[in-house]
């Protein structure tokens, strides 16, 4: 960021930032981004235009905030979360959500270790390339009638179990079950159906993928926690997938972009930017969004069941057992990129607002109504990628993140570099060697797309997972370090 | 004239691009080439299937936002990909395109393959006229 960008911003502590109101005459709230000095410095300064953009949005609550894995997107930057008050003209926004609406992280644990999956480390890094379709033309192995579509994306991870593509305590270790309610089918267009149909259980391409990790007891930050979620071995494989809702949402995004762009003026509402585009809550096109999203995000968490159905299935195959009896289990799914509505304080006053995460992850502490079982007990676990070559996270949510940043974290590292920039620097077969070489075995669809996901494009996850720590609003469980990983 | 070159600096996560031509019709085809080269190296794909895609708008902008979205949606609904693009456009109160794609069907171990497109975006989005003729600035989600 440049230093005449940086002079605006008042430090508020070690890791917030506030951008004030006179930053931009349109504003209606401040901005505020969560970074250490060096993180901060790495951020583009675009993200500071984008941030101040969607504080200028109707019915915004206390701040337009930034996660410290933050870059520039399009419209809200990646990392954003803004809350908007329905009671206040608040707006819902496609582009507040993103295209691939409810993209998302999966983990699911083994009781394997790491020396007993060593020797069939390429066998079953293989076999996932092939049950598992990734990159441009994945198409799933699943054959849906177009009224079978419509039960996917009204009922989520409950079809998938009830077809045989998961087990019945899949679904409490998901977000809302894996299955948000109000979705109706009727909203979403033929076009993204359509897209959608032949995609169930593909990964896609971009920052998409499936890892096989390993949890390494020195990577524990907190034992107790994490033995809680499954993770008490020394040297414990875990399994990482990282996908969204493919073409289904991707279309529903367009659909409704250019739908609230041309019905904006009917209510007033100037925008910035028009990926900022957005419709009233409680109006009709704000509504339908709202349902069509749900759509997507079903059909993400059960896009995530069906990959992880496959994984099951691929461990079978390789180690001849019972996933069960491999403690194949799901630790958690969230979504981050999505729209919620759900209840906060925002000036000793309970509101019900329409919560934006693009690229940020809820992480509600134990005492949210929203949590369930273990989740009373521990709070929302929070998984973080990071990149190939690093290593991701698994965090868990703290009770003083709802006054912080209505319940949010990061989603991942974040870019640091663009990814003309890394295919410029980089070669992916190149880097596929060098990461032979550190132990990770790739296998990917496209070679260029393997080079503009690596390592050294993306921040320090550490630094970034330490910031959201200092500023009480997720903790670390532990470092996940890759060693096979399924790119499109 | 250059057909298409892939830009810096406009966006971190996404790919962005400017299309150029010397009238509307080679705009258009320029930005197809774009964005095909995104998803694939268009000299592995052959010509073996067409699709015709017909669409009209009164905003020139609009109308190449559209042609876009219609070849991402074949990728994705009809798993094809494409080598080659031929546009007509006619103007009367309105524009009328009529664009004949030629591919095939995605072979994931013949064709080289690059990136899944999610979308067409509004940012940064431009179409002008310039001295040189047509510009498109284009930013894809992927």
């Amino acid at each position: 960021m440049q230093e005449q960008y940086l002079k605006q911003l008042k430090k508020v502590n070690e890791v917030e930032w506030e951008v004030p109101t006179s930053f931009k005459k349109e504003m209606r709230v401040p901005g505020l981004i969560f970074a250490t000095d060096n993180l901060i410095r790495e951020m583009d300064d675009a993200v500071i235009d984008q941030l101040t953009n969607v504080a200028t949005l109707p019915g915004i609550q206390k701040y337009a905030y930034c996660m410290p894995d933050a870059h520039s997107g399009y419209g809200f930057p990646i990392g954003g979360v803004a809350a908007f008050d329905p009671k206040e003209d608040g707006v819902i926004s496609p582009g507040g959500v993103g295209f691939d609406i409810n993209c998302g992280m999966r983990l699911i644990k083994t009781n394997l270790t790491l020396k007993e999956l060593q020797p069939k480390l390429k066998e079953i890094v293989d076999l996932l390339f092939n049950m598992v379709p990734a990159g441009v033309g994945g198409k799933g192995f699943v054959k849906l009638t177009r009224s079978e579509l419509d039960e996917v994306i009204t009922k989520g991870v409950k079809w998938c179990v009830n077809q045989g593509y998961g087990w019945k305590d899949d679904i409490k270790n998901i977000e809302a079950e894996g299955c948000i309610e109000w979705a109706d089918a009727s909203k979403v267009s033929d076009k993204a159906k359509s897209r959608g149909i032949a995609q169930l259980g593909t990964l896609g391409s971009g920052n998409h993928y499936l890892e096989i990790q390993v949890a390494k007891k020195e990577n524990i930050s907190d034992q107790k926690i994490a033995k809680k979620l499954g993770i008490d071995e020394e040297d414990q494989v875990i399994i990482m997938v990282h996908c969204g809702s493919r073409g289904f949402g991707h279309q529903i995004g367009t659909d409704y972009l250019k739908l609230c762009l041309d019905k904006m003026s009917n209510y007033g509402i100037k925008i910035l930017d028009r990926e900022l585009a957005c419709a009233p809550f409680e109006s009709k096109e704000g509504q339908d969004y709202f349902k069509a999203m749900a759509c997507g995000a079903n059909l993400a968490f059960a896009n995530r069941q069906v990959i992880v159905h496959q994984i099951r299935e691929a461990f079978r195959k390789i180690f001849k057992q019972d996933p069960k009896d491999m403690g194949m289990d799901v630790i958690y799914d969230v979504a981050h990129n999505i729209a919620k509505l759900e209840k906060h304080n925002v000036d000793g006053k309970k509101k019900e607002l329409i919560v934006h995460r693009k690229g940020a992850t809820r992480c509600f502490g134990p005492s949210r109504e929203e949590m369930t079982g273990l989740f009373k007990e521990i709070g929302q676990p929070v998984i973080v990628g990071g990149s190939m070559e690093t290593g991701s996270y698994l965090l868990i949510g703290q009770d003083g993140s709802e006054e912080k940043t209505f319940g949010s974290t990061m989603h991942g590292s974040g870019r640091t570099m663009s990814r003309t920039q890394a295919k410029k620097q980089i070669r992916g077969d190149k880097l596929q060697k060098e990461m032979l070489q550190h132990g990770i075995y790739v296998k990917a669809v496209s070679m260029p797309g393997l080079a503009e996901e690596a390592g050294v494009a993306y921040k320090d996850i550490n630094e970034v997972v330490d910031t959201m720590e200092f500023a009480g609003v997720s903790k670390k469980v532990a470092l996940l370090k890759p060693i096979g990983n399924v790119k499109g | 004239m250059k057909k298409f070159k892939f830009l810096e600096g406009i966006t971190f996560a996404d790919y962005a691009y400017e299309a150029y031509g010397k009238n509307e019709k080679e705009l258009f085809e320029n930005a197809a080439f774009g964005l095909i080269n995104s998803m694939v190296d268009p000299k592995t794909v052959k010509s073996k299937k067409r699709k015709e895609i017909k669409l009209e708008n009164k905003e020139i902008e609009k109308l190449l936002f559209d042609f876009l979205e219609e070849i991402i949606y074949y990728k994705d609904a009809d798993n094809m990909v494409f080598c080659s693009t031929k546009v007509s456009i006619k103007k009367d109160s309105t524009f009328h395109l009529i664009a004949i794609l030629n591919g095939e069907e995605i072979d994931q171990k013949k064709h080289k393959l690059g990136i899944d497109v999610k979308a067409v975006t509004y940012h940064n989005y431009n179409v002008e006229k310039t001295k040189r003729g047509w510009k498109a600035t284009i930013v894809l989600d992927v």
